[in-house]
Parts: C-alpha cells; sequence; structure tokens
C-alpha cells in the first residue's frame, strides 16, 4: 500500500446545483502519516472539499490509497477515510454515547463483542472516561462531543482523519487539549481550519484554498509567515 | 365502557408501580394538566352524541342541547382513559431509560423506520428546542415586545427559519451517517438479558391487568 498516497486528487471541479463553482481545478496528494492543513477563506471550497475524500460527494477523480471513490468502493472508502464534522451535534445522532460510537463499527458488521471493544478502546483513546458511554449525547459538555466525535470514526479503524475546524468553539484548555490529542492520534489527518496556531502546531504541510482554487502549497511554516500571500488569499 | 371496577384497578395498578418507583405525586399531576386539556377537548362533544330513539335525555344551556346518560358516560370513559394513559407513559418514562425503550420496541417487532424516528426525534428534540430559545433569546434581547396578532409575522418567521434549519441540520446529519457508512440500518445497543425477576414481575403485572380487563366489566 506505501506506494500509494493516502489521498490523491486530480483536477477536480465541483458545482453546486445552483450553480456555484465550488471546486476548480484542485489537484493535491497527502502521504500516508502525513498532517496536512487546508487553509481558506470562508466559502473558499474547504467543506466541499472535504465531503469528496469519503464519497458524501462522488465525482472527479479522488482516490483513496489508490481506490477511486466511486458508489462501488464507497464502503471500503469509508471505513478508510473518517469524517469529523464541526458541529458535533450533526455527528452525533443516536440516543447514547455507546450507540454513537458504536454507530461506525457496527455498519461493518463487526461482531457486538468486537464492538464494544472497539467503543472502549476509542474512547479511552481520545482521554474520556468509560462512564461516559451510557450518557446521553445531550447532557455532555462541547467539549466531551467534541472528544466523542473523533471516537465515533476511530472506531472504525480509520486510517485518514479528516477534521473539520477542531478546534472551532473551544475554550482554550479543551482546545490545548484538543491538539495534543490530534498530535498523538498519528494516522494520517487532514485538518481543515482557520486556526493559523494550531495548523502551525500541528501540521507538516499546509494547502492553501482561494475561491475554489488551490493558492499555494508547501511547509507550513512557509505559508504562514507569508503574510502578503494571505491577504492576497483573503485569509487575512 | 370500561367498569369503575375495572378503572379502579388499572389506577392501582399505576399507583403501585409509582410507589414502588417512589416517582413523587406531582411529576404525574404536572403531565396530566398538560395533557388533560386536549382528552377533555376531544372528549367534549360525546354527551352530545346522536341519541337513539326512545333514550332518556336532559335538557343542557337552557335546553338547546341535549344530554344523554350514556353520552356522559362516554365522556367520563374517553376522560379517565386519557389520564390512565398518560400516568401510565410518566411511569413507563421514569422508569424506563429512553434507549431501553427503544430496543423494548424493536423486541416488540415495532417497524424499524419507526423506532429509528422515535430515536432520531427525541434526539433532536432537546437541539430544537436549544435552538428555539436561543433565537427567542435574540429577538428579545432587541427587544420585542410580543403583543397579539400584529406582531404574529415575526414568530411565523422564526418558526419558518427553525424549520429551514432543522431541515439543514438534518442534511448534515445524515451526511454524518454516511461517511460512517450508514447503509439504511440502525443498529443500536441489545436489550440487556431478563432477570428471573422480570419474568415474574411481567407476568404477575399481565395476569393482574388481564383479569381486571375480563372479569370487572
Amino acid at each position: 500500500m506505501s506506494h500509494y498516497s493516502a489521498i490523491e486528487i486530480s483536477n477536480l471541479d465541483y458545482k453546486y446545483p445552483d450553480g456555484t463553482q465550488a471546486l476548480h481545478g484542485v489537484s493535491l496528494k497527502v502521504a500516508e502519516n502525513e498532517t496536512v492543513g487546508l487553509l481558506g477563506h470562508n466559502g473558499a471550497g474547504k467543506s466541499t472539499l472535504i465531503l469528496h475524500l469519503n464519497g458524501i460527494i462522488i465525482g472527479g477523480d479522488v482516490r483513496v490509497f489508490g481506490t477511486p471513490v466511486t458508489k462501488k468502493s464507497i464502503r471500503q472508502v469509508r471505513q478508510r477515510v473518517g469524517l469529523i464534522f464541526q458541529n458535533p451535534d450533526d455527528q452525533l445522532f443516536c440516543p447514547t454515547v455507546f450507540d454513537d460510537v458504536a454507530f461506525g463499527a457496527r455498519q461493518l458488521g463487526l461482531s457486538e463483542k468486537e464492538v464494544i471493544e472497539r467503543v472502549r478502546h476509542s474512547v479511552s483513546e481520545v482521554g474520556l472516561d468509560e462512564s461516559i458511554l451510557k450518557k446521553n449525547v445531550f447532557h455532555l459538555s462541547f467539549g466531551q462531543k467534541k472528544l466523542v466525535s473523533i471516537a465515533t470514526v476511530t472506531a472504525m479503524d480509520a486510517r485518514v482523519l479528516v477534521f473539520d475546524e477542531p478546534t472551532a468553539g473551544l475554550d482554550p484548555r479543551a482546545r490545548k487539549k484538543i491538539i495534543n490529542l490530534l498530535r498523538s492520534l498519528g494516522r494520517t489527518q487532514i485538518i481543515a481550519s482557520h486556526d493559523l496556531d494550531m495548523l502551525s502546531q500541528l501540521c507538516d504541510r499546509v494547502i492553501l484554498l482561494s475561491g475554489g482554487s488551490i493558492a499555494a502549497e508547501g511547509k507550513t511554516s512557509d505559508i504562514l509567515n507569508d503574510i502578503p500571500l494571505l491577504e492576497r488569499s483573503n485569509v487575512l | 365502557m370500561t367498569s369503575p371496577r375495572a378503572f379502579a384497578a388499572y389506577f392501582s395498578a399505576v399507583v403501585l408501580i409509582s410507589i414502588a418507583l417512589r416517582a413523587p405525586l406531582s411529576v404525574f399531576l404536572k403531565r396530566l394538566i398538560v395533557v388533560l386539556p386536549f382528552v377533555l377537548f376531544i372528549a367534549a362533544s360525546a354527551p352530545f352524541a346522536a341519541r337513539e330513539a326512545g333514550e332518556s335525555a336532559r335538557p343542557f344551556l337552557g335546553g338547546s342541547l341535549l344530554v344523554t346518560d350514556r353520552g356522559i358516560e362516554a365522556f367520563a370513559n374517553a376522560a379517565l382513559k386519557g389520564a390512565l394513559g398518560v400516568c401510565a407513559l410518566t411511569a413507563l418514562s421514569l422508569s424506563t431509560p429512553f434507549h431501553e425503550m427503544l430496543a423494548g420496541l424493536r423486541w416488540f417487532k415495532v417497524p424499524a423506520i419507526l423506532v429509528s424516528l422515535s430515536a432520531f426525534s427525541y434526539r433532536y428534540m432537546f437541539v430544537l428546542v436549544d435552538e428555539a430559545s436561543r433565537m427567542k433569546r435574540a429577538r428579545d434581547s432587541r427587544g420585542w415586545r410580543g403583543r397579539w396578532v400584529w406582531q404574529s409575522g415575526v414568530v411565523g418567521n422564526m418558526i419558518g427559519s427553525l424549520l429551514l434549519r432543522s431541515l439543514e441540520r438534518s442534511e448534515r446529519v445524515y451526511s454524518a451517517m454516511l461517511s460512517r457508512g450508514y447503509d439504511g440500518s440502525l443498529p443500536m445497543a441489545e436489550l440487556p438479558a431478563p432477570r428471573l425477576t422480570d419474568f415474574i414481575v411481567a407476568v404477575v403485572f399481565f395476569s393482574a391487568i388481564m383479569s381486571a380487563r375480563l372479569f370487572l366489566t
């Protein structure tokens, strides 16, 4: 597998049904175990791009570990690529935390014993106590919901984790916790965010989107220190 | 028509359960107050229902309407049944966590789509209420004073935008489900295996209710 990129996209266009051109000629590669930041102004196409990564939107040439994302490969792709959405109330839809973390693992058709094992492991990996499993999602704090959201994806044993604004809306303490967690999670990570400080702490490389196209990409420090570039791309 | 004795038996069953749960009476009263107006409203037409030939009837409100004994009985019957239903449901909700209730519904072979629907309603009811109260707060903090009909447009707009936001949220939730491999089935935790006491309680309770149903008519 290692000779394939974790994610490879070439010349991707996407137009929303209302005619808005969200992505235009986007090509990128993300190597296995790399952490890549996705930076761009509001409406630059970050979310649209993310939705292509595990086939919520299918179209164009998107490959995951060499496998093209098509209707046929969708199950495999979704097991490998986990999306963590910005709003945990969208991500978490089951009556209890346990059911939510177990959801993806059960969809994979694992035995209940394996499911329980994975749920326990994922919850402790994100630093939560097992007592949280019985709770109603509604009773959790925002920070806890964020952590549970991550566990819902790692329980599927996803090898690529895609985060949409992982630190948005968190207090400094919870933000620090998430940053440390992302660092310790390993795997391949794609992090879409405006949190420049977090990107500089976590990412090997940053891809800068502007108006649906890639404006620049390179080493994190090179991109984030290029103030004129960030201003030109409407990020700053 | 259910006999007073049967009603007494049903109500005492609910009371026994509530005592076992140590449920405060106030919880039952609160729920009754919320639901009873609807029940009474529906039952209100019963006393005036069509009367059979030769059946005696009393004038009501100066004789413009006639009320039969049978009609009054039907009214009491409907109102008591409503109250009984509310109390029984309250006892159920106090004794059983919601996700176990869902598992129970599945055990009773309720169609999966209905169970999923209840699960989602329960999950997002709170989110929706939260969202509505945030909108209300935002509205009030901009000096809104609720004044009768001519300002009801504001409330209409709020309900409309709540609906749109919910639709958008449902799309996002659906994306989140798809991205974790959703294919139409919503597996949930199984019920814990029933213990001997569960069986005993179920059998005793069921036979008591069924005897009341069959013999106290």
